[in-house]
C-alpha cells in the first residue's frame, strides 16, 4: 500500500509562489475578495509562509505549507460526522458534502492548514477544473494532495495493465515548482526519490514534537545550518 | 394560597414588547447569516470560533444552577431551598435549550448539522459526546422540573378555566393520596440522583471540546472540573438575579426572604473562592512550566492585548463577589445581586478569554487578524437572551414559579377529578409512550454508534465506555417516565408511605 508523501527543500525554495498559484488553478480555489482577505479569510491550500527570526533581524525564510497529511492527524479525530478522515493510502481526505461546518477540525489542526468558506465564494462561470468539486458556503476545505490526479493515474495504469509507476501521480504544486524544491512520491517505497529525501539529515517535520507525524517533510536550508 | 398569576399592567406589556423586539433583532441577524453565510459575522481565520461558541459554553454553564440548587441540596436533605428550586429548574431547562441552539448558529451548515450528527455520528468526536450528554440533560432536567410540578398542575386543573384540560392531561390524575405520594417521591428521588452526574458530564464534555485539541492553554487536564465550577458559579449568579426580580415583581418578601439570599450568598462565596483557586492553579501551572507557546498566550492575558478583559474578569469574578459577600448581615439582597451581576459578566469574559486568545496565537507564522464580533453576533446574542427571558416568563404564566403545594399544607386535590375520562388516560399514555419510545430510540442510536466505532476501528473502547454510561442513564429515565404515566394515576389510597 502506497503512503503518499512530499518533501520540500527549503534550500531550493525561492518563495516565488508558483506552487500556490498552480494549486489555486488546479483545485478551483476561489478568490475571496479584497475585503475578506483583509479580514483574514483567504483560502490557500498551499501557503508560502514567511518565517522571521527575532535573533537575526532582517532575515526570513520561506516555508511552503500544504496540508501536511499527518499520519496521526489531530483534525480527523474530532470530526463528528466522518467528513475528514485518514485514507488507506495515508492522505487526509475532506468530504465537502458531509461537512457540517463546525470548524472543530480547524481548531484541532496545529498547522492552520484548513480553510472555511465564509461566504459563497466559488465562481459559477466557466474556467473551473471539472475534476475538482467546487465548495459551497459553510464547509471546510483543504489540500487533498490533488487526490483527483491519483484517481486518474490509477485508472490509466489499470487500463494499460501495469502497476502505478513513479511520476504517474504528481500534485499540481510539484509540477509547478521551477526549482524542483518539492518532491512527491511513495514514502513506503524505500527506493523512491521522496523516501531518499526523507532520510536526509536535513529532513525535519513541522512541529514534530506534537506527535502528528506529518507526511510532508521539510529539508532545512544548509545556509541556516551554517549560521546556527 | 397566594395567587401567583401573571403580573399584568403597562410595565409587563412594555417588558414583553422589549423582549419580542430583542428576539426580532436576533431573528433578522440570523436570517441574514443564513442567506449570506458566516462571513457576515466577525469570525475569520485564525479566530474561527467566537461569540456563538462562547455563548454555547456560557448558557449551558448557567443551565447547571438548577441541578445544584434543587438536586444536590434535596439529596442532602436541605429544605430551605424549596421556594427557589422551581425557579432554578426552569432556568436550567430554558437556558439549556437556548444553549443547545447556539451550536446551530455556530455551524456553517445548520441544515445538515443535527441530521448528519445523528446519521453519520462518529463516537471519537467530543461533539457527539456533547450531543448525547445534552440530550440526556435536557430530558433529565425536563423530568426533574415536571415531576415535582404534578401536584401544582393538579391544583391548576381543579381551578378550572378553558385550558384546564391541558393541566388535566399533565396532572396524571393526581389527587395526592398516599400511594401517589410514594410513587412520586421515589420518582423525584431517582431523578435527583440521576441528574447530578449528568450535569457534571455535560460541562466536562463541553470542556473536552477544547481539551481534545492541541491549542495552547486548551490542552489541559484542569479544564473539565474548572468548567463545571465556573458553570455552577455563573448559574448561581443567574438564580440570585432571578430570585431578586421575582421577589420584587411578585412582592414575595415573605417567601423569598433575606434568609434565602444570605444562605445562597454564602454558597456563592464558596464558589467564588473555588473559582479563584482553579484560576490561580491554571495560570500558575502554565506560567511555571508551560512551553514558550503557552506562555505567550498567558502573557497576552496578563499584560498583552487581552489584559483589560482579563483584569476586568478577575475583578468581576473575584474581587467584587468577595467584597460583597464577605458580610451579609445587613441588606443581603442588594449585595448578593450586585455580586451576581458582576459574576454574570465576569464569567462571560472568562469564556471569551478561553476561546479567543488561544486561537489568536497560531504556531506557524500565518497572518493573524484580531477578532471583533459583528452586529450579527451581538444581535443573535441579544435575541437569545430575549428568548430566554420570554421562555422563563412563559413558564411563570403557565405554572407557579414557586412549588405552591409543597410549600403550603397540601390541600387534597378534588377526588372527582380522579375519575379521569378514558380519552384523557389515552392521551396521557400516548404522550408517555412516545417519550419512552424516543428515549429507547436514543439508546438504539448509541448502540449503532458503538457498533460503527468497532466497524471502523475508531476508538471502540472509548465508544464502549461512553455508551455503557449513557445507555443505563437513558434506560432509567425511560423507566421513570413509564412508571409515572402508568402507575401514578392508578396508585391506591391504601399504599404505605
Amino acid at each position: 500500500m502506497a503512503l503518499w508523501g512530499m518533501t520540500i527543500d527549503l534550500d531550493l525554495c525561492t518563495g516565488c509562489q508558483a506552487c500556490a498559484l498552480a494549486c489555486k488553478a488546479e483545485n478551483n480555489i476561489p478568490d475571496v475578495g479584497t475585503v475578506d482577505v483583509r479580514r483574514g479569510r483567504r483560502i490557500a491550500w498551499m501557503e508560502v509562509l514567511v518565517q522571521t527570526d527575532p535573533h537575526h533581524p532582517g532575515r526570513a525564510r520561506f516555508l511552503p505549507r500544504p496540508c501536511l497529511h499527518c499520519d496521526d492527524p489531530p483534525c480527523t479525530k474530532v470530526c463528528p460526522v466522518f467528513a475528514t478522515f485518514r485514507d488507506h493510502n495515508g492522505t487526509v481526505g475532506q468530504v465537502y458534502a458531509q461537512c457540517i461546518g463546525c470548524r472543530f477540525c480547524m481548531a484541532a489542526c496545529p498547522y492552520n492548514a484548513k480553510y472555511f468558506n465564509w461566504r459563497t465564494y466559488h465562481d459559477p462561470g466557466p474556467g473551473q477544473n471539472p475534476q475538482v468539486s467546487v465548495r459551497g458556503k459553510g464547509v471546510v476545505e483543504k489540500c487533498t494532495f490533488c487526490h483527483h490526479r491519483l484517481l486518474l493515474a490509477e485508472d490509466r495504469a489499470r487500463g494499460e495493465g501495469r502497476p502505478l509507476a513513479p511520476g504517474d501521480y504528481v500534485p499540481a504544486c510539484v509540477e509547478a515548482c521551477p526549482t524542483g524544491a518539492i518532491t512527491f512520491g511513495d514514502l513506503a517505497d524505500p527506493d523512491s526519490a521522496v523516501a531518499h529525501q526523507a532520510r536526509s539529515p536535513r529532513a525535519f517535520r513541522l512541529l514534530e514534537e506534537l506527535g502528528t507525524r506529518p507526511k510532508v517533510i521539510h529539508l532545512a536550508a544548509r545556509r541556516e545550518r551554517d549560521h546556527a | 394560597m397566594r395567587d401567583l398569576g401573571p403580573a399584568r399592567g403597562p410595565l409587563a406589556l412594555r417588558v414583553d414588547a422589549a423582549l419580542w423586539g430583542a428576539v426580532a433583532v436576533g431573528a433578522v441577524a440570523l436570517g441574514l447569516q443564513l442567506v449570506e453565510g458566516m462571513g457576515i459575522t466577525g469570525l475569520q481565520q485564525p479566530v474561527f470560533w467566537g461569540v456563538y461558541t462562547i455563548n454555547f459554553v456560557y448558557f449551558i454553564g448557567i443551565a447547571h444552577a438548577g441541578t445544584l440548587i434543587s438536586a444536590v441540596l434535596r439529596l442532602v436533605g436541605v429544605t430551605w431551598t424549596r421556594p427557589i428550586s422551581r425557579m432554578a429548574e426552569v432556568i436550567t431547562l430554558v437556558m439549556l435549550c437556548i444553549g443547545a441552539l447556539q451550536l446551530l448558529f455556530h455551524v456553517g451548515r445548520p441544515d445538515r448539522a443535527p441530521l448528519f450528527m445523528i446519521l453519520y455520528g462518529r463516537f471519537q468526536s467530543p461533539l457527539v459526546w456533547d450531543l448525547i450528554s445534552i440530550t440526556a440533560y435536557l430530558l433529565a432536567s425536563a423530568l426533574y422540573l415536571y415531576l415535582p410540578l404534578i401536584p401544582d398542575l393538579a391544583r391548576l386543573r381543579d381551578r378550572g378555566g378553558h385550558v384546564a384540560w391541558v393541566y388535566a392531561v399533565l396532572a396524571l390524575g393526581w389527587v395526592g393520596n398516599p400511594g401517589q405520594t410514594v410513587v412520586l417521591r421515589r420518582a423525584v428521588n431517582t431523578m435527583a440522583v440521576l441528574v447530578v452526574p449528568i450535569a457534571i458530564t455535560v460541562h466536562s464534555v463541553i470542556a473536552f471540546i477544547f481539551v481534545s485539541t492541541l491549542q495552547p492553554l486548551w490542552h489541559s487536564t484542569i479544564f473539565p472540573p474548572y468548567f463545571v465550577v465556573g458553570a455552577i458559579y455563573s448559574g448561581l449568579g443567574a438564580i440570585l438575579v432571578t430570585m431578586a426580580v421575582v421577589r420584587v415583581s411578585y412582592e414575595l418578601q415573605d417567601r423569598l426572604t433575606d434568609l434565602h439570599f444570605r444562605r445562597l450568598g454564602r454558597l456563592f462565596l464558596v464558589f467564588a473562592l473555588v473559582w479563584l483557586y482553579f484560576t490561580a492553579v491554571e495560570h500558575l501551572a502554565v506560567g511555571y512550566s508551560g512551553g514558550a507557546h503557552e506562555r505567550e498566550v498567558l502573557w497576552r492575558r496578563f499584560v498583552g492585548a487581552e489584559a483589560p478583559l482579563f483584569w476586568t474578569m478577575i475583578a468581576a469574578n473575584g474581587l467584587v463577589p468577595l467584597l460583597c459577600l464577605v458580610s451579609l448581615r445587613r441588606s443581603p439582597m442588594p449585595k448578593t445581586v450586585m455580586a451576581a451581576g458582576a459574576v454574570l459578566i465576569g464569567m462571560w469574559l472568562e469564556r471569551y478569554l478561553i476561546v479567543v486568545p488561544s486561537l489568536m496565537a497560531p504556531r506557524l507564522p500565518v497572518a493573524v487578524v484580531s477578532y471583533w464580533p459583528s452586529w450579527v453576533e451581538a444581535g443573535v446574542m441579544l435575541g437569545s437572551l430575549g428568548l430566554f427571558m420570554l421562555g422563563f416568563l412563559a413558564f411563570g404564566r403557565l405554572v407557579p414559579l414557586l412549588p405552591v403545594v409543597e410549600l403550603d399544607d397540601p390541600v387534597p386535590a378534588n377526588p372527582a377529578s380522579r375519575s379521569d375520562g378514558a380519552v384523557l388516560r389515552i392521551v396521557q399514555q400516548a404522550v408517555g409512550g412516545f417519550v419512552v419510545l424516543a428515549v429507547l430510540g436514543v439508546c438504539v442510536w448509541i448502540g449503532l454508534l458503538v457498533d460503527r466505532a468497532f466497524l471502523l476501528d475508531d476508538v471502540p473502547w472509548v465508544a464502549v465506555a461512553v455508551g455503557s454510561v449513557a445507555v443505563p442513564v437513558f434506560l432509567t429515565m425511560a423507566a421513570v417516565v413509564a412508571v409515572v404515566t402508568i402507575i401514578l394515576p392508578g396508585a391506591r389510597d391504601s399504599a404505605q408511605g
